[in-house]
């Protein structure tokens, strides 16, 4: 059965190895992954006029993060059924809860010690997710070890 | 013709062409508001003419006389006609006695007036009910007044676009001279840089505009110039002494057996002493060979596809037979599933020498720790990274490691000449690849090098 699962993200390559270990997690068989990147909504009336998810996030996603998900879609060509960013503006629980049900997400996957380097305008969903009753899995991977590759698609193939 | 020039004359084009334009359209409109104008007066006074004399007379008809004695002025040439409609053929005659064409009185007849023009004299009709009969009021004037505003208005546009083409000429000129300015003067000053001065540059002025952005590129390109020639320099310097240390040895050696008899083991120790120094000048002068070939692109290689992830296994074999003992672990964890996916255009035995030299870097300089090559594939590029545990490289000679003969400052105890790095760039550069590395002394190197993906010329459609 497919499972979607909810990955906070801030875009850089060593985030993705939650995309990395989810990819290896056998149980599963088929995935639908949404990425989640929360940010405040603007307050300008014509910034609002002209919304568009795409121009929020295209300044985010560099092509090395769209080759490193490449990668790990390669790997597995059929497990992964679609992987989608999606923004979150919200600022209470049950918004939250509104978005998982929304995109109908099973259970989300969270850094243990990683903590996502964001932009200003945008804030980490980790807590959230923490304060929420549903299935979670950490993936713990030591964010001050040495890796001289750090932010380059080098990064996704450590151990 | 000289841009300048080229921008004066289109400026100097567009704005006579405006000048004259509004020249025409001012003069047509006013002509023709005069002539109507004209018309419009002797209408009136045909209107008047006919009340006084052809109505019955009446309480009003002394007004109108005073009124046409006293307030319409005479105009020049005034004349005042009154013929019966009644008979069309006596009309006929009239209008050829006043040379008028039969169409004017058709139209009078039909739309109650009309007009006509001979030269300076103007004809207005009327047709005029009254008590006696039907008649046509013809009032014909001379347009004297009218003649003169219009040739005067003639002479001041005239004299106004004289003077606006002189002066868009003269601005023109001025102009076209100040866009080009700061053109000129960057080209003065780079005209004064040469390959003895190199480290003159263009002086930038504060304000940001397309121009200082010409400036700034051209100082770039200077600062890559002059590395490059710093670099040609050290080129020649490293190359020369890399060469001549062996020869020195060669030199030394056959002087020193040659100065007097000796057993003949000696001879045999300082001929090995020779060959193994010749064959390290062989080895510097071959990969000096292979680093020129590679780098200008005078040979063209044969390509074939081959597939990524043989070449690692070839290199590990490779190295397996070289370093004895080594420890390179393979990580396939995100090698794709297709093996079309593996694909990329490229020369088995170039690739092979490239990383080959990448992983024999990594085990050296690690002192044989473990060695980690991974490979995956993304849309557009097989990714393959070279991972050790190494000495690493200090961050600021980082941007020189490509320099040929170039050995960072903490490589003293290793062998080596400094040619494998720039040799394994230019051969990633001939596939279309791009070679990063990234270091942190005494904690490691990542090299990671990333290949276009073959791709089909002919796509295949599936039904």
């Amino acid at each position: 059965m497919a499972r979607t699962l909810l990955i906070p993200t801030d875009f850089s390559i060593e985030s993705l190895m939650m995309l990395k270990y989810a990819s290896t997690v056998s149980e599963f068989d088929k995935l639908n992954i949404v990425f989640i990147h929360c940010t405040r909504l603007t307050d300008s009336i014509t910034d609002l006029m002209f919304y568009s998810p795409q121009r929020i996030l295209e300044p985010l996603m560099s092509d090395d993060f769209h080759e490193a998900c490449n990668i790990v879609k390669n790997k597995f060509p059929k497990k992964f059924l679609s992987i989608q960013v999606k923004l979150f503006h919200g600022f209470t629980k049950s918004a939250f809860i509104q978005f998982l049900e929304a995109n109908n997400i099973d259970e989300a996957i969270i850094p243990a010690k990683y903590k996502l380097i964001l932009p200003k305008s945008s804030f980490d969903p980790v807590p959230f997710i923490l304060r929420i009753d549903m299935p979670i899995r950490q993936v713990d991977w030591d964010p001050q070890r040495a890796h001289p590759e750090r932010n380059r698609i080098a990064e996704l193939f450590l151990d | 013709m000289k841009s300048q020039a080229k921008i004066a004359l289109l400026f100097f084009g567009f704005s006579i062409s405006i000048i004259l334009l509004i020249s025409a359209f001012v003069y047509y409109f006013s002509a023709r508001h005069f002539y109507t104008e004209f018309n419009v007066r002797l209408k009136i006074r045909a209107v008047v003419a006919a009340k006084a004399v052809l109505d019955v007379e009446d309480e009003r008809t002394p007004a109108y006389r005073e009124i046409r004695e006293q307030h319409l002025e005479r105009l020049p040439d005034e004349k005042e006609f009154f013929f019966p409609i009644a008979s069309p053929a006596g009309l006929k005659e009239k209008a050829k006695a006043l040379k008028l064409p039969e169409v004017f009185f058709d139209d009078l007849i039909q739309k109650g007036n009309s007009t006509y023009r001979d030269n300076n004299t103007l004809f207005t009709g009327l047709k005029y009910q009254s008590d006696k009969g039907t008649y046509a009021v013809i009032v014909s004037a001379s347009n004297k007044f009218y003649r003169e505003h219009q040739s005067y208005l003639q002479k001041v546009l005239i004299g106004a676009v004289v003077l606006a083409t002189l002066l868009t000429f003269m601005i023109a000129v001025i102009f076209s001279r100040k866009v080009f300015d700061p053109v000129r003067q960057i080209t003065q000053k780079v005209k004064e840089i040469s390959s003895e001065n190199m480290h003159l540059r263009v002086e930038k002025k504060n304000y940001s505009d397309e121009i200082s952005d010409l400036v700034v590129t051209f100082n770039h390109m200077l600062d890559r110039l002059e590395t490059a020639f710093a670099t040609q320099n050290n080129f020649i310097s490293n190359a020369s002494h890399e060469l001549s240390t062996p020869l020195t040895a060669i030199i030394g050696e056959a002087e020193v057996t040659l100065s007097k008899e000796r057993a003949a083991a000696d001879y045999k120790d300082s001929l090995q002493v020779i060959l193994n120094e010749a064959e390290r000048l062989e080895k510097v002068t071959r990969s000096l060979l292979f680093l020129a070939q590679t780098g200008f692109d005078g040979k063209k290689q044969s390509m074939d596809r081959i597939r990524a992830d043989q070449i690692i296994w070839d290199v590990k074999e490779t190295m397996d037979r070289l370093v004895p003992g080594n420890k390179i672990i393979i990580d396939l964890a995100l090698i794709p599933d297709s093996p079309e996916k593996l694909k990329v255009r490229g020369n088995m035995q170039l690739l092979h020498l490239a990383i080959s030299n990448i992983v024999s870097n990594a085990i050296k300089y690690s002192g044989n720790k473990p060695v980690k090559i991974s490979i995956g594939t993304g849309n557009q590029h097989v990714i393959i990274v070279v991972k050790d545990e190494g000495i690493g490289i200090p961050s600021s000679e980082l941007k020189y490691i490509y320099d040929p003969f170039f050995r960072a400052s903490n490589t003293k105890q290793y062998e080596g000449f400094g040619i494998g790095l720039p040799l394994s760039r230019n051969i990633i550069r001939l596939h279309g690849g791009v070679l990063q590395v990234d270091a942190e002394i005494n904690k490691g190197t990542t090299v990671q090098i990333s290949l276009p993906l073959f791709k089909p010329e002919t796509s295949t459609v599936v039904i």
